[in-house]
């Protein structure tokens, strides 16, 4: 029968492979193991982060496994991502107020050295950067 | 169409976007180099590439939208495309900003005499570290941890909170954009002063361009969520843009390290 004729010709192959392990030197074989080895967690690495990021999936149920555990829980991390949140605005409006109630410092205009002010040839737009407007007014 | 087929793949139709967006872009370079050099009609041809391409873009991802929400086409399997695509994305994005903080430090490591051997060179203005670029960093980071919050707010089920916890996250996205036009408004130096005007500028330049990409890409995520498009189980775009999003807030700590504090003082 067809099945019997597969698993026949399995067994062949496998006592092929059997016979060509036996030949190939000790640390070749071992070097080869070592490659398997970082090829599979290569491998495993790149699905978890596929996967997004859940380091077990459950594909019955569809969704994270660190949702079931009272630890991680969804609904928790949520909170405490929305805390660290306010936290971090409270801490920019802070920085915000205190740096821009210090006046900023005014800067000399520097001689005129050939590297700065660098024009090799016309915009298509004018004389002018779009953005330096200050050369004229400071 | 679904229960006909018996593969979790999904064959798409023909579609004229990638034609015409092909031809945009031929436009946009060939117009770009008209407009560079002096030839006459390069600013229209630029501008009708540019529309071309914007056009396309909006309605080749609509189309993806359709086929993912109305057609069901996007299987776990059909999901791995996207995610490998913007993993890839992100890393050449990561090489990209690499060259430019390289050219910088080239530049800076060993200043040449052209530029009186010091850096930053002879009669350069820099910002203080210590104002706006210190108040900008902190931001950036406030935003990666309101985007999180957002993804856990989808990942539990909590759909209004998610869509808050996205205004949040863009809201401080245009804050840090603000202030950086602000900073790049009151900076001494322009592009075109000297090897640190052009690193400087060109760095910081493409990082803030970043910035605004990732902004748009958070908003389409948080009008596609108050849409409801993204569920518990599927909602690979908002992925895309969170990862994108703290690919964009890690990277503005090397400019504030190496360009505003190590090579401004």
């Amino acid at each position: 029968s067809p099945s019997r004729h597969h698993s026949r010709s399995l067994f062949v192959l496998t006592c092929r492979q059997a016979r060509t392990d036996r030949k190939e030197a000790p640390r070749e074989r071992a070097r080869r193991r070592q490659t398997t080895i970082v090829m599979a967690a290569a491998r495993y690495g790149l699905r978890v982060l596929l996967r997004g990021g859940a380091l077990r999936s459950n594909p019955a149920a569809g969704k994270r496994s660190f949702s079931s555990s009272p630890l991680h829980d969804d609904a928790h991390e949520t909170a405490k991502w929305e805390k660290i949140t306010y936290a971090g605005i409270v801490t920019c409006t802070v920085l915000s107020i205190y740096n821009l109630s210090q006046d900023h410092p005014h800067h000399p205009e520097p001689p005129a050295y050939q590297y700065l002010h660098v024009r090799n040839k016309e915009f298509p737009w004018g004389p002018d950067g779009l953005f330096e407007r200050k050369h004229a007014e400071h | 169409m679904i229960e006909s087929q018996r593969h979790s793949y999904h064959l798409v139709d023909p579609s004229p976007w990638p034609i015409s967006g092909s031809l945009g872009a031929l436009a946009t370079t060939v117009g770009g180099v008209m407009y560079m050099h002096p030839f006459q009609g390069g600013a229209t041809l630029l501008s009708l590439g540019l529309i071309f391409i914007l056009y396309t873009m909006f309605v080749w991802w609509r189309d993806v939208l359709r086929e993912s929400t109305l057609e069901g086409h996007h299987t776990k399997a059909v999901q791995l495309g996207p995610r490998y695509g913007s993993i890839l994305f992100i890393v050449s994005e990561v090489m990209f900003l690499f060259a430019f903080f390289w050219a910088s430090s080239h530049s800076s490591l060993a200043p040449t005499v052209e530029i009186g051997g010091i850096w930053p060179p002879k009669g350069i203005g820099v910002l203080d570290p210590r104002e706006i670029p210190f108040l900008n960093t902190p931001i950036l980071p406030s935003s990666g941890a309101a985007v999180t919050w957002a993804h856990h707010a989808i990942l539990a089920g909590k759909e209004k909170r998610a869509v808050y916890a996205l205004v949040a996250t863009v809201s401080l996205a245009l804050v840090s954009t603000g202030f950086q036009g602000m900073e790049y408004y009151q900076a001494p130096s322009t592009i075109s002063d000297s090897i640190y005007g052009s690193t400087f500028f060109s760095a910081t330049g493409f990082h803030g361009f970043h910035v605004i990409i990732g902004t748009l890409f958070l908003i389409i995520c948080g009008i596609r969520q108050y849409l409801g498009h993204l569920t518990k189980e599927h909602h690979v775009g908002f992925e895309a843009a969170a990862w994108y999003w703290h690919f964009v807030d890690v990277v503005r700590l090397f400019p504030f390290v190496s360009i505003y504090w190590w090579g401004g003082i």
